[in-house]
């Protein structure tokens, strides 16, 4: 057991206070992870610090944050003496480290984000071919990191979805099931931005250049 | 001093309170039926455990003989407790699962040839067949799949993050609820036709010894007791076999299940003594409770846990198969965590694991019919994880997500039946003030207790006196804490701000906990036998003479909660042999 030092980020929408970085000491261990610290000052310090966070167990994306001005799972990352620990950047704060989702699912709903079919299936289930790619994005956790780490991104600005928002138009590109321009609607989301930027990532390790961004890009320059 | 919440109305034919696979697949069902939906969430839509899950679902086809093995199957894995009509339902519409789970937007993994074939098809611990497939994209494929199928509907209104304080009750009718919204900080009215509870189990009331979900904290379960309803065998917990000892972050994260000990591998006390053979295909019940007796003797590792060791699969010819999964295949994740916890080492299986029991789901919950309808409760509906009856005292591995989308599907259809233009939703304004000033009057109380020390308090007993080793004495002092706790509660302190208040979100839950930890301990108590998921150490056998029987807590207005028992409905599988089928 030793005491370590962090530093965690507050922001309160309902007071007068600026946002600013407040210390606090913990007592943890070699392993302890970000997410642990941040639990443990909330229970036993300061039950005011708002942060998310659902399976302890890099599954549901919930407890993502920037440590040190990199997005990190909290839950399966090691906490470092003196870490600063920050909300996930370019999206709306709600409160200290929680950053409100809405906004960027309320934007995905003009692109139609769900299958959309040409014709019902006659027989199912369905014969359905499923390239790897399809099932490397479906298991993408929403996290938001990718727009936190984008250089463009920003929620305010609706010419540009972001690399979650190709994601989600990747994911229906590889359906078999979904029959809808979704090359074009990247490049109605913006994604000609993204032409010599790789500055995207995922923590979660989809190779986002590789599978999401290039490929879409390859296929509007073909149309042009 | 900051504003008091603003209060908002609005009014639905069907208010979905929970959003995983059931609640949604509901939502959908009655939607598609014309029904206008509300469907909310304290997480976000397509969460809960079904956003976790590890990716199996059950799968069939109209072959009865088949789905008469898996209702046999479900029913001894059950240890009887079931109610042998759902397990029937389910064996018979298992295959319509995975036909909704891909309208929505899911997958399920194919052969190359992309069809569903016996090749794609898993025998895992207590099926006596291959009846499993693999989804590949795990909980999160599945979870976005899900709101797919809600962003296509206009009719489902969706409320992200919002805990519901209240239902609106008059007279043994449920109107509606009322709900806080963390992340407006909004009081929200719900004036429903019909509602449906999908909130799922209540595994958090054991933190850190589970690997569910934070927001599983047993909120239906509370709502419909409150209602009039019943819980049917709320002593009946699930755990995991495997889950991480250690460090103290990743305590009860769940690494493996039964198959993961392989055709090879070993499970050991700290003397390396085998404790059980065959490992990879018993039940979990099974093998969890080999691991909490085993620990209970003493033989324990100084985390208190068993040693998994799973070293010789990757000189096995079906053990490499398994070993290649778990390092560059569908388990990767679970390895990736044994990395993180154990070391490099123990993530190339040449170190055993250190493991112990997490808990994982709850068998037991609300006594519906097969159509979702919460008994003794009008327009009230429930499935999914929330109901009881179905897994009876085990529940078999991949059946619950089936479960979600057959009786989730089931209670929307009927719901969304029983709406009729006149039926109105309005409840009585004087009852609409009552719930909304006392949820108001939760904010800015300031009392003795943080509600957190108290929540902590009640995960803290539920683990060491109504965890998995159980005992009359140690159930009796439980139960005692949570009577301590309720009074504490009386006397919390809510700090006065609206938006994201993670204390009232907390005291909301803890307000839930409290009551469902009771009726667990309460079951626990009355079950003087060992069977299922159930172990009392002073009695350690299975009765089925005195106790083939389901026992059931009500909430009495003079008494708390009241435990009863009835048999067992045995409609096609008794113990001794067939009944009739």
């Amino acid at each position: 057991m030793e005491e370590i030092k962090v530093k965690v980020l507050r922001h309160d929408p309902e007071g007068a206070q600026k946002d600013r970085f407040e210390e606090f000491a913990v007592t943890g261990e070699e392993k302890s992870t970000v997410l642990e610290i941040l639990m443990k000052i909330y229970d036993t310090q300061d039950s005011s610090l708002a942060f998310n966070h659902g399976c302890r167990a890099k599954n549901c994306g919930l407890c993502a944050v920037n440590v040190n001005g990199r997005p990190h799972y909290a839950c399966v990352s090691k906490i470092s003496a003196n870490a600063e620990i920050s909300p996930l950047q370019h999206l709306p704060l709600l409160r200290d480290l929680v950053v409100d989702r809405l906004p960027f699912f309320n934007y995905l709903e003009a692109f139609k984000p769900y299958i959309v079919r040409e014709k019902e299936p006659t027989v199912e289930p369905e014969t359905l071919v499923q390239p790897p790619e399809h099932a490397r994005l479906m298991s993408c956790l929403e996290c938001f990191a990718c727009l936190s780490s984008c250089p463009r991104y920003d929620y305010r600005d609706s010419s540009f979805g972001g690399p979650l928002g190709f994601v989600k138009l990747a994911q229906l590109h590889y359906d078999q099931r979904d029959s809808l321009d979704r090359v074009s609607q990247a490049r109605e989301m913006g994604i000609l931005n993204c032409v010599d930027c790789s500055g995207c990532t995922c923590i979660a390790g989809i190779p986002l250049k590789q599978i999401v961004i290039k490929p879409f890009l390859d296929l509007l320059r073909k149309e042009s | 001093m900051t504003k008091s919440a603003i209060m908002i109305e609005k009014s639905c034919d069907l208010l979905c309170i929970g959003a995983g696979g059931a609640g949604v697949t509901a939502a959908i069902t009655a939607s598609d039926k014309g029904a206008d939906v509300i469907l909310l969430s304290k997480d976000h839509i397509g969460y809960g455990n079904t956003r976790i899950i590890g990716g199996v679902i059950a799968y069939g086809d109209n072959d009865t003989s088949r789905q008469e093995d898996f209702l046999r199957d479900m029913v001894v894995g059950g240890d009887y407790l079931n109610n042998q009509q759902f397990c029937r339902l389910l064996a018979q519409e298992v295959g319509n699962a995975t036909v909704l789970l891909e309208r929505y937007g899911g997958m399920v993994r194919r052969d190359s040839k992309g069809t569903i074939s016996p090749e794609v098809m898993l025998q895992i611990g207590g099926h006596t067949s291959p009846r499993t497939l693999l989804l590949p994209s795990t909980g999160p494929g599945v979870g976005q799949g899900l709101r797919y199928g809600v962003a296509q509907r206009k009719n489902i209104k969706t409320l992200e993050k919002a805990i519901v304080f209240d239902l609106l009750r008059e007279g043994g009718k449920v109107l509606g609820a009322v709900c806080y919204q963390l992340s407006t900080g909004d009081i929200i009215v719900i004036k429903a036709k019909k509602t449906l509870l999908a909130t799922g189990g209540g595994g958090w009331l054991y933190y850190p010894h589970t690997d569910t979900s934070r927001v599983s904290t047993g909120d239906g379960f509370a709502l419909a007791l409150d209602a009039g309803a019943e819980l049917v065998d709320m002593e009946q917990v699930q755990y995991i076999p495997f889950s991480l000892t250690h460090p103290s972050g990743m305590v009860g994260v769940a690494v493996g299940e039964p198959f993961t000990a392989g055709p090879a591998g070993t499970l050991k006390n700290v003397h390396g003594k085998e404790i059980l053979s065959g490992v990879a295909l018993k039940t979990r019940a099974q093998v969890a409770n080999a691991i909490i007796l085993e620990a209970a003797k003493g033989n324990g590792t100084k985390y208190g846990g068993c040693l998994l060791d799973i070293k010789a699969n990757k000189d096995h010819p079906q053990g490499k198969i398994l070993y290649r999964h778990y390092t560059e295949g569908i388990f990767k994740p679970l390895n990736d965590l044994v990395r993180v916890a154990y070391g490099p080492t123990a993530a190339e299986w040449e170190e055993p694991w250190d493991v112990y029991p997490t808990a994982h789901y709850f068998m037991g919950g609300i006594v519906v019919n097969e159509w979702g309808e919460v008994k003794g409760v009008e327009n009230l509906y429930a499935c999914g994880e929330t109901t009881g009856g179905l897994h009876g005292g085990n529940r078999l591995g991949s059946v619950s997500m089936a479960e979600l989308f057959i009786f989730g599907k089931r209670a929307g259809e009927r719901a969304a039946g029983a709406i009729t233009g006149r039926d109105s939703a309005q409840a009585d304004k004087s009852l609409i003030d009552f719930q909304v000033q006392s949820l108001r009057g939760m904010i800015g109380r300031r009392g003795r207790h943080r509600v957190i020390e108290l929540k902590r308090k009640l995960q803290k007993t539920m683990w060491e006196k109504v965890g998995p080793a159980r005992e009359e004495k140690k159930l009796k002092e439980g139960l005692e804490i949570f009577s301590s706790l309720e009074e504490d509660f009386k006397d919390i302190t809510i700090p006065e701000t609206n938006r994201y208040n993670t204390e009232l979100l907390d005291a909301l839950e803890l307000r839930a906990m409290l009551p469902v930890a009771k009726s667990v301990a309460l079951s626990a108590m009355a079950r003087k036998e060992s069977r299922g998921a159930h172990i009392r150490l002073d009695y350690p056998e299975r009765d089925d003479r005195h106790w083939l029987k389901n026992i059931v807590v009500k909430r009495e207005v003079t008494a708390g909660i009241a435990v009863d028992s009835r048999p067992v409905e045995l409609t096609y599988f008794h113990p001794d042999g067939v009944v009739r089928s």
